[in-house]
């Protein structure tokens, strides 16, 4: 009989966000718990016969008395089977989020794994789930290598459940802290290995998958914001993955150049496709290039446009240059003192050796909005 | 410009008609008298230039002559200008009218005034009289009296026509408004971060203060949970060991070990308990046996003692026998010694008899010789003794007695007072005598060139005249010495006896010194003694020499007598020491064997009587038997020792004390891991509770965004200050720039009144701001009168070269410009205006003619330029 799970990892609950700044960081602490509804609907939705959650549950071991509350609440939206094993965030130490549940006696339905090499018998023994308990942040040794000689019982599906990075995945695998080997499906027979700790939804091999976080909560992550749906029929049956997605919010990563007006209308299209939903969209938004004084202008209405109307917006512009044109220098004045200081801060902005290159080159700009100001003030006069 | 002559009838004061002719192209000074019209003069010359011929009203009222009716104001200038001469002719009044001729040209009316407007640059009023804005150049240019030390108060044409003569030289360097809007407006938001001074305000300081501060809190918060890491950790560490002791058993372990190592102890105390036992009884058989071989030894040591006290009896015995011949000798001896010594005391007392009697025989010999000489010295003595007594009675009987020269004395000084009162009394005689003859007195001549003084009476031979007698009066002088020579006499003879006493008395002594009685009595004491030898030895008196002879002989003998007594007696007293010293030692000897004796017969008799109780034999066997019993115990004694070192009991006993400390510590330590690990993990669940973590991240994210913000802010604060800084040093520079044309033209001016001073205009109003003069900024409005004028005028002249050069149409026209400077400063002054007049026409109206004298300048007096009515 098919065993059929849901396969998550790295809720990350507690992570605050503090550097997005007001209710938009608000919102993103808020929505983690949410999501972990979300998951429970699912399981529910699709009759699952347990949530298997792969480490990094909480964002750390030290996280308020509150966020296990919720989170315990959250649980509620699937009676049947939590399984949760400890992430290098959460890992189970001498006292640790984990220690805190097990003093508030949990369900019965929500089975904390932290006894090294015990294997956890599911849906009326027809699973058995091998974890690989972290009861440190950070280990050497690959925890999961015990499954290869876990004995289960006959006729039982085994699933393993490892939080940890596969060093063949990584470009220096040397030293990785808490390794998986990525054999360790077939080496072990298992029929699935169920990973957490990359936030990405990842297909190590055919038994070997990673979950992902269900609620993306950075810009670097590829592919965030899923669940997997795993059904295994039978002991050695190849398991069918469905990924489904679970995230709220859209993390959005752009890099542009600007040089014109043309550019800047052209990013101001992009934006708009990237976040077609904008309420539910982060963007970061790198910027490079050189814009005269005129197109700074513009730049920065669109880009306060876009911060209205995004979650958050987050410009990178330290590559983006102002360049005064000749036209922008006129139009701040063509004679006269002003006209001389014009040339001067021009002068110390192109100087490379000028230790106040960059101050000269924003006292332009400020200069070049001040006399917008005056000029429309003189206009409304 | 240049104003060649001009006229003016019925115009003010001027109620007849005037005709200044032959104006200098350099300095023309006008000299009037108060009340004369010389300032009536200028306003002439700026009605002219600047009123509508067709004024009304006011404006023409003001121009009548006072008291005067119909009558019209008339002017007429002729003037030069960019080498044009012209002719303008203005009348005001009931038939107005204005002629402009030049050039060719002719213009009547209005058309004469917009040609003159064009000509010369100014904005005539729309209506009435025209003021100092209405007057172009003139109105900077021609200065009315009591006006040369106000400001300039340039009009909008004057200071249009200065900077377009300006920016001809320098360009356009002045930002103009937009500029100023721009300053203000930089100025403004750079002072949302920077007070005046350039300190940080609170739009700085208040984003720094905040970073700080979640710095801090952050600092605190990592610490927290650094140490609620710290904590888990040793949670852990805690359960870990707990766990092992849990696995390995440790406490059961330790606990046999101690329990096996008590045993093992108890072991060795038994053993040890026995070696104690078998220790005693070997001391009490080594008592025993001591005690055998004690007697045993005493016994033969008794023996021996016996035997030497027998043994030392003997030589005690043959000692004294050895000594006994020598006692003997020595006693023999001794008697003859004392035998010796009595015959030579005996044959010494016969010798000094012998001498005794010699001795008194020399002493009779010598007495009998002293007798003689003795009775010779005292019959001498007792015969001057004599004559001495006769003396005596003589001047006993002798009447000179203490009265006597008290007398004597007396008429002595009545002798000298008589001698002094003659003297003083005395007739002076002056002789004369004729024909030579001669004075004698007393036989002796007298020298008659002097005269003769007689203090007693005497008599004088004068020759061929006779004697003359002359006495002196006072007493008798003669009388009274032959007194004196009398007593003197009987006092000579008794002390002349006196002294023949002394001289006896001093033979008696030489005879006698002792005195005449102890002379009698020595005599008397010899002869008695002399008497008692006689009878003690008879026989004839011997003389001295013999008797002395047999002195020495006897003498010689005694002391050979005496000599052999002290030799007997030192052999009979070395005899005594030798018999006294061996006599000690016999007793001595004897003695010792005595005590000898005594002693070995009283150990022979302890001897007899201890073997009487135990005999020899049986203290031997006694000891013996003793040897032999402790030897046994003390085999026995060696096998328990041995027994106990090979259980190794210091070693048993050191893994005793270790298995029970052992013991003991780790059960207190595993008491104190399980509370160190039961509060630790209560600890750590309530600070757990608190979410540090979040509380960290949440004040990380604060302070991240807290500092780009502060960037942010900080970032904007420097480029406002820069770009502020920036605008106000260009701001600064064009206006030092602008100024320069003009400053260039005033400095030469300015030298010449105040050397080393600045004049300081500003750029907008191009007005006088500040005179610098050594160092100190001095407000315009706050020089005095004098250097205000002084520098008004200057400035004026430097301004007309400037404007002439931009081709403008310049002349200076001043109504009594320096009334306020002093003689020293008009000099200065003068030769400002000398400079300036080689390029401008200066026209001054004065009052004051000698004043300007030395100008060296064209003088024109007002009353010679009467015209007549």
């Amino acid at each position: 009989m098919t065993f059929r799970f849901v396969h998550t990892a790295d809720w990350q609950l507690g992570k605050q966000f503090a550097s997005i700044p007001g209710d938009a960081g608000a919102a993103l602490r808020g929505r983690r718990i949410e999501t972990v509804r979300t998951i429970g609907r699912l399981a529910t939705e699709r009759g699952v016969d347990a949530v298997l959650v792969a480490g990094d549950v909480f964002d750390a071991n030290a996280v308020a008395d509150g966020t296990l509350t919720q989170m315990l609440e959250a649980l509620k939206a699937f009676s049947g089977d939590w399984v949760f094993i400890p992430g290098n965030h959460d890992s189970a130490l001498a006292d640790s989020v984990w220690t805190r549940l097990l003093h508030r006696e949990p369900p019965a339905n929500v089975h904390l794994a932290l006894e090294p090499e015990t294997p956890l018998l599911l849906a009326d023994g027809r699973a058995a789930v091998l974890p690989a308990v972290l009861r440190r942040r950070h280990e050497i040794d690959d925890l999961t290598a015990w499954f290869d000689s876990a004995e289960t019982p006959e006729g039982a599906i085994r699933v393993g459940l490892a939080h940890g990075s596969v060093p063949e995945f990584l470009p220096d695998s040397s030293g990785t802290p808490n390794p998986v080997a990525a054999g360790r499906a077939e080496a072990a027979r298992l029929d699935y290995l169920a990973l957490g700790d990359w936030h990405g939804t990842l297909r190590v091999n055919d038994r070997t998958w990673y979950s992902g976080t269900p609620e993306t909560d950075s810009f670097a992550s590829s592919d965030p914001g899923n669940a997997l749906i795993v059904s295994i029929s039978e002991p050695g049956a190849p398991p069918e993955v469905e990924k489904v997605p679970t995230g709220h919010f859209a993390w959005r990563f752009e890099a542009a150049e600007v040089r014109s007006a043309e550019d800047i209308d052209a990013l101001d299209r992009t934006i708009g496709e990237s976040a077609p939903e904008p309420a539910r969209c982060l963007l970061r938004l790198t910027l490079s290039g050189a814009v005269d004084l005129a197109a700074h202008a513009r730049l920065r209405e669109r880009l306060e446009h876009w911060g209205a109307l995004l979650h958050h917006l987050d410009v990178r512009d330290a590559g983006l240059l102002d360049e005064p044109s000749d036209d922008d220098l006129d139009r701040i004045d063509r004679s006269g003192f002003v006209r001389t200081a014009v040339e001067r801060l021009r002068g110390r902005a192109q100087d490379e050796a000028d230790p106040d290159r960059a101050v000269a080159a924003m006292a332009l700009v400020r200069l070049y909005e001040t006399h917008v100001a005056t000029e429309e003030q003189g206009d409304a006069d | 410009m240049r104003i060649d002559r001009f006229a003016v009838r019925d115009f003010r004061k001027l109620a007849g008609g005037v005709a200044v002719e032959g104006l200098e192209p350099g300095i023309t000074v006008i000299v009037g008298d108060n009340e004369e019209g010389k300032s009536t003069l200028l306003k002439a010359l700026q009605s002219a230039f600047f009123d509508r011929h067709n004024l009304t009203g006011q404006g023409v009222e003001q121009m009548m002559p006072f008291g005067t009716r119909g009558v019209r104001p008339w002017i007429e200038v002729e003037f030069e200008l960019a080498g044009t001469g012209y002719r303008l002719e203005k009348s005001f009044g009931s038939k107005p009218a204005a002629t402009l001729e030049g050039g060719g040209g002719r213009w009547e009316s209005s058309v004469a005034e917009e040609k003159l407007k064009d000509l010369l640059g100014f904005d005539p009023p729309k209506k009435g009289a025209a003021k100092d804005e209405h007057k172009g150049l003139a109105g900077l240019l021609w200065v009315e009296q009591g006006r040369a030390f106000q400001p300039l108060g340039m009009n909008a044409e004057a200071q249009a026509a200065l900077r377009e003569a300006i920016e001809g030289e320098v360009g356009q360097v002045l930002g103009g408004e937009r500029g100023k809007k721009l300053l203000a407006a930089t100025e403004k938001r750079t002072g949302l971060f920077f007070t005046p001074k350039g300190l940080p305000r609170k739009a700085l300081t208040e984003p720094r203060k905040r970073v700080e501060a979640l710095e801090e809190e952050c600092g605190a918060l990592e610490a927290e949970l650094r140490a609620y890491d710290d904590k888990v950790n040793r949670l852990g560490q805690l359960q870990a060991s707990l766990a092992r002791y849990e696995r390995d058993g440790s406490l059961a372990k330790a606990k046999e070990e101690a329990e096996q190592a008590g045993d093992a102890l108890r072991r060795l105390e038994a053993v040890e308990s026995r070696l104690k036992t078998a220790e005693a009884q070997m001391g009490q058989a080594e008592s025993t046996a001591q005690a055998a071989e004690g007697g045993r030894e005493r016994r033969a040591a008794l023996v021996e003692e016996v035997e030497a006290a027998a043994r030392q009896a003997g030589e005690a015995e043959a000692a004294l026998k050895e000594l006994e011949p020598d006692y003997l000798d020595a006693e023999r001896k001794l008697a003859e010694a004392e035998d010796t010594l009595a015959s030579c005391n005996e044959r010494r007392g016969e010798v000094n008899a012998g001498w005794e009697t010699v001795c008194r025989t020399l002493e009779r010999a010598e007495l009998a010789a002293g007798l003689q000489t003795l009775d010779e010295r005292l019959k001498q003595a007792e015969s001057l003794e004599d004559r001495i007594e006769r003396d005596r009675q003589a001047l006993a009987a002798d009447p000179v007695d203490e009265d006597t020269i008290a007398k004597l004395q007396k008429m002595r000084e009545e002798q000298i007072g008589l001698g002094a009162a003659l003297e003083a009394a005395a007739a002076t005689l002056a002789f004369s005598p004729e024909g030579g003859r001669s004075v004698s007195r007393d036989g002796q001549p007298v020298d008659t060139s002097r005269p003769v003084q007689v203090t007693e009476s005497g008599v004088f031979d004068l020759e061929d005249f006779g004697k003359l007698e002359v006495a002196p009066g006072g007493r008798d002088l003669v009388r009274l010495r032959a007194d004196l020579a009398g007593a003197e006499a009987a006092l000579r003879a008794k002390l002349a006896l006196e002294a023949q006493v002394e001289s006896r008395l001093g033979e008696l002594r030489g005879v006698a010194p002792e005195g005449l009685d102890v002379l009698r009595d020595t005599v008397r004491e010899q002869r008695a003694r002399s008497s008692a030898l006689a009878e003690q030895d008879a026989g004839e008196v011997l003389d001295v020499e013999t008797a002395q002879a047999a002195e020495r002989a006897a003498l010689a003998e005694r002391d050979e007598a005496e000599r052999a007594a002290g030799q007997a007696m030192q052999e009979r007293d070395e005899a005594r020491k030798l018999h006294g010293r061996l006599h000690e030692g016999r007793i001595k000897a004897d003695a010792e064997h005595r005590q000898k004796v005594e002693t070995a017969a009283g150990r022979r008799v302890a001897l007899e009587e201890t073997r009487h109780d135990v005999s020899d034999e049986e203290l031997e066997e006694r000891a013996k038997t003793q040897a032999e019993a402790l030897a046994a115990r003390r085999a026995e004694h060696n096998a328990v020792l041995a027994e106990r070192d090979t259980m190794n009991p210091e070693a048993l006993r050191i893994e005793r004390q270790r298995a029970e400390e052992a013991l003991d510590r780790l059960q207190a330590k595993i008491e104190a891991d399980k509370h160190a690990e039961r509060d630790l993990a209560i600890e750590l669940r309530t600070q757990g509770q608190r979410g540090l973590a979040e509380e960290l991240e949440k004040k990380t994210g604060k302070l991240d965004i807290a500092r780009s913000e502060l960037a942010r802010i900080e970032a904007d604060a420097k480029a406002w200050k820069l770009l502020r800084d920036t605008l106000r040093q260009a701001e600064r520079e064009a206006k030092e720039t602008f100024l320069g044309p003009v400053r260039e033209r005033l400095l030469p001016y300015l030298r010449l009144l105040f050397p080393d001073a600045e004049l300081r205009l500003s750029e907008d109003k191009l007005e006088i701001v500040s005179l610098r003069r050594d160092g100190v900024e001095e407000p315009f409005d706050t020089l005095s009168f004098g250097v205000r004028e002084q520098v008004a005028v200057v400035t004026r002249l430097a301004l007309a070269d400037l404007l002439r050069e931009k081709g403008k149409p310049v002349a200076l026209i001043l109504d009594d410009p320096l009334v306020n400077s002093d003689p020293g400063r008009f000099r200065r002054m003068e030769r400002a205006l000398r400079k300036a007049a080689v390029s401008l026409q200066i026209i001054v109206l004065t009052w004051n003619e000698a004043r300007y004298e030395s100008l060296g300048a064209k003088i024109v007096r007002l009353a010679d330029c009467r015209t007549g009515g």
